[in-house]
């Protein structure tokens, strides 16, 4: 079978990996996702060495962002935005959302004056605002703007980009060091901006950098359960909850760890498509003498009709291969017989010893 | 002997094995990272549960999904389920959710590969 190397996810591996870029949606923001990114992202802020004040301040800079997103999104029904990002000792936090063309100067000018005050300016600016209580047509008071730059301790950052006359997308960016001295932080408005239109036109809706494991594997189904590919069947649902478990098993059981730590297992993943195909991405590295073997089975895997699919997998559950003490050596015939589809897969070498390995299923909803 | 009830998680099943009413149930999700290790002390208890003669055996699976890595210990389950029945009196059901064909597909899958008779029943 010849190699697909378009769907190798090595370079956005990279590219993410070095803006420390960790978690990316974009699409519809329902109730329970937002409460299961939350979740998400707290957790992997626990994990970090900083301090609980900053953890509560990028909690609540993620709140503020994540309702700017889903209040707009009811007017206006349109895709949303999230992405975190792990920079150096710093957390950044980009939310983009559509606003029609006549709040673009209000928001921008609330934002300047913000960002031109100092500290104590800016705390009586907070309590004049919250004693004109003038609730803007949204429910929001400009308060949260003033908020996220008192908790983040930086200035705000922000771009709009014409969609049409009528409308505008919002694009806003909050950095929370964790090293309260230091305020440098960077401004990564456009290297983020140039992700989200890169995989608006691939139709990837989530992409995850990261470490793999199977607390993160329960993370990432409570996530998907909760994005909008629950609109198809519950016999779909399940298959594609199926699909990902294998796929993110995969890496957190077979990935190649860089480290010594053999429980970190470093890789991508993504969930795109749309209303009628479901397509998962994975890639992690592997060992350069794994990869004939994976290969080939892959590639045999690939070459069976369904019949034949179903009589390997008898034949494997019966005698699972030595090699797979983990696994049962089961999970591309099964990922086969389930989708209907060939799996799809590449290489790209690295060195002498690693390589990082791809793989793609298609899922019809 | 004692009977066995763990109760389930995010990524195990809940299992009861009641050994007095000679009843088995594996309900919800199985993918666990080490199904060996999961699996390792319910193969056990259904073996010394066939060791002490049993006069009846009801099974009930109820899951919704199960990893690769839990389909083999699976297998093993309904090879000594195979021993049990071939000593008492026994009923295997396999209730999928409606239109799941997957799992009601694994359910003849387990039925053909070790011999038990499993009934299948849509929820």
């Amino acid at each position: 079978m010849q190699q697909q190397n378009n769907i190798s996810l090595y370079k956005n591996y990279i590219q993410m990996q070095e803006l420390g870029l960790e978690y990316l949606y974009c699409g519809h923001f329902t109730l329970n996702l937002t409460e299961s990114i939350l979740s998400f992202a707290e957790n992997k802020l626990a994990k970090n060495e900083e301090t609980g004040k900053v953890n509560k301040k990028t909690y609540f800079i993620m709140v503020e962002s994540l309702q700017n997103i889903t209040r707009h999104q009811k007017e206006q029904d349109k895709e949303g935005f999230f992405a975190l990002q792990k920079l150096n000792e710093n957390t950044v936090i980009t939310s983009g959302n559509y606003i029609s063309a006549k709040e673009v100067n209000p928001i921008k000018e609330k934002i300047e004056k913000i960002n031109s005050l100092t500290t104590d300016e800016l705390k009586n600016y907070y309590m004049e605002t919250l004693q004109l209580n003038s609730l803007s047509d949204k429910g929001g008071a400009g308060l949260g703007l003033i908020e996220m730059a008192r908790k983040s301790g930086n200035k705000l950052v922000y771009d709009f980009v014409t969609i049409n006359p009528e409308y505008y997308y919002f694009y806003f960016q909050t950095n929370i060091c964790s090293n309260l001295i230091s305020s440098i932080c960077p401004n990564t408005i456009s290297q983020v901006k140039e992700i989200h239109e890169k995989i608006s036109e691939a139709k990837i809706k989530l992409i995850y950098q990261g470490l793999f494991s199977q607390e993160s594997l329960l993370e990432f189904i409570k996530m998907f359960e909760n994005t909008g590919h629950s609109k198809a069947e519950l016999s779909v649902q399940k298959k594609n909850i199926h699909i990902l478990i294998e796929l993110l098993q995969n890496i957190s059981l077979h990935g190649l760890s860089l480290n010594n730590n053999k429980n970190e297992k470093p890789g991508i993943y993504t969930v795109g498509g749309d209303e009628n195909i479901c397509i998962f991405t994975t890639g992690n590295f592997i060992e350069n003498n794994e990869i004939d073997t994976v290969k080939n089975k892959i590639d045999y895997t690939n070459s069976l009709n369904p019949l034949e699919l179903e009589e390997l997998y008898d034949k494997t559950l019966l005698n699972p291969p030595k090699e797979s003490i983990k696994g049962a050596g089961l999970g591309f015939i099964d990922m086969r017989l389930k989708t209907h589809s060939k799996i799809n897969y590449c290489f790209d070498p690295i060195n002498d010893s690693t390589s990082f390995f791809t793989v793609q299923l298609n899922i019809v909803q | 002997m004692e009977s066995l009830v763990i109760p389930h998680t995010d990524d195990t099943p809940y299992v009861n094995l009641d050994i007095e009413k000679g009843f088995f149930v594996l309900e919800n999700c199985s993918f666990p990272e080490d199904a060996v290790g999961f699996y390792a002390p319910i193969l056990e208890a259904l073996q010394s549960f066939l060791a002490v003669a049993p006069k009846k055996f009801t099974c009930e699976i109820k899951l919704k999904y199960f990893n690769t890595s839990s389909a083999k210990q699976l297998l093993q389950i309904f090879e000594v389920i195979r021993q049990i029945s071939g000593h008492c009196d026994t009923s295997v059901t396999w209730f999928y959710d409606k239109g799941d064909k997957d799992m009601q597909q694994a359910a003849e899958r387990y039925s053909r590969l070790s011999g038990v008779v499993i009934v299948t029943k849509e929820n």
